[in-house]
């Protein structure tokens, strides 16, 4: 598909693992209120790689799948949610993979029902059984440096720390922590969870993510496509803030128009007349 | 014969394969994956896996997820 803007950005594919992509958005399509809006919002935020979850089927009761309003040129996603050790995310990773949509896992391994925070240490153990049998795995974690390491050394083909509580639309609460993990990884950082509006996609972009992941931001948004679209444009203007390397914040106020007298161009007129 | 299918009983009668087992329960989801007694069966061998007395049979399919 053609995208105008994507094509003026002077930026190089988003690689992850053995693909390339042009979005650098990825989205979730849990929470949704209609299986048309999760297509529409698709179509609108010009993704590339989509994430859903495996559950058990309700055999009294025929649902439509969502699989059939995902387009099949997208990379499918498959989260482990619902598992709460390693071993269920494992089962579960075997299971969305025996189905033939690929091998793409988001491991995602919670066994706090409150904080819903990943469990660092069971998602390490995951990661490198996965790793070790062929997976893609992008493993969802809490924001610390050492076990970002460690994903790196098991085989994380990316890692993506949170940005604050999933579901919450907080923003960026753990920010630093991620900057300190952008600054130290060779892998790709998708921050995922908890960011809530286009301006803190933004954000996380220019301090240098390589990618962002939304869901309940865009599903329960009134208007989903268009939310979905404000959130395409925001990790582009994020992006291209990051590769255009933004100036330094600077303390005193620091003019962008001439600083002289509008007409008496030798008096300091401005200077002078803040002065009371 | 007695089966447990997503962790409710269900009876039939007669031999079945996992094939026939699916046509009945859930004829319209395209997108399966299926375990017999927690090992997975691809779908290319579902014709070939004949369901017993008591197998734990789960079914799982794609849903919405972030």
């Amino acid at each position: 598909m053609k995208n105008s803007l994507h094509s003026n950005i002077p930026d190089t594919p988003f690689q992850l693992g053995p693909k390339s992509f042009k979005s650098r958005l990825l989205l979730g399509t849990g929470k949704f209120k209609s299986k048309a809006d999760v297509q529409a919002a698709i179509n609108a935020s010009k993704t590339e790689i989509v994430t859903v979850a495996l559950r058990r089927i309700d055999i009294d009761r025929h649902e439509e799948n969502i699989l059939e309003h995902i387009p099949r040129s997208v990379t499918l996603l498959t989260n482990t949610s619902g598992a709460r050790d390693a071993k269920e995310a494992i089962r579960l990773a075997r299971l969305a993979r025996a189905s033939g949509y690929g091998d793409w896992i988001k491991i995602e391994v919670i066994n706090d029902s409150k904080y819903l925070l990943p469990d660092n240490n069971e998602t390490i153990k995951a990661t490198k059984i996965l790793a070790e049998e062929g997976f893609i795995v992008l493993p969802y974690m809490y924001p610390d440096l050492y076990a970002a390491r460690k994903l790196v050394e098991v085989g994380a083909t990316a890692v993506m720390p949170l940005g604050s509580f999933i579901g919450s639309n907080q923003g960026l609460k753990a920010k630093e922590f991620i900057k300190v993990i952008i600054q130290e990884m060779d892998i790709p950082v998708i921050v995922d969870a908890g960011i809530g509006s286009p301006s803190q996609a933004a954000e996380a972009m220019e301090m240098g993510a390589d990618a962002i992941l939304v869901n309940t931001a865009v599903a329960t948004a009134e208007q989903p496509a268009h939310i979905a679209q404000a959130f395409s444009l925001a990790v582009q203007a994020g992006r291209l803030g990051f590769l255009s390397q933004l100036p330094h914040k600077i303390e005193q106020a620091n003019a962008s128009s001439p600083l002289t007298g509008f007409l008496y161009e030798n008096e300091e007129t401005i200077h002078h007349n803040s002065k009371h | 014969m007695e089966v447990i299918i997503n962790g409710k009983i269900k009876l039939f009668k007669g031999e079945r394969t996992l094939k026939d087992l699916l046509c009945e329960v859930c004829p319209k989801n395209k997108h399966l994956i299926t375990e017999v007694n927690e090992t997975i069966v691809k779908s290319a061998d579902w014709e070939k896996t004949f369901i017993r007395e008591g197998d734990q049979i789960e079914l799982v399919t794609f849903v919405g997820g972030g």
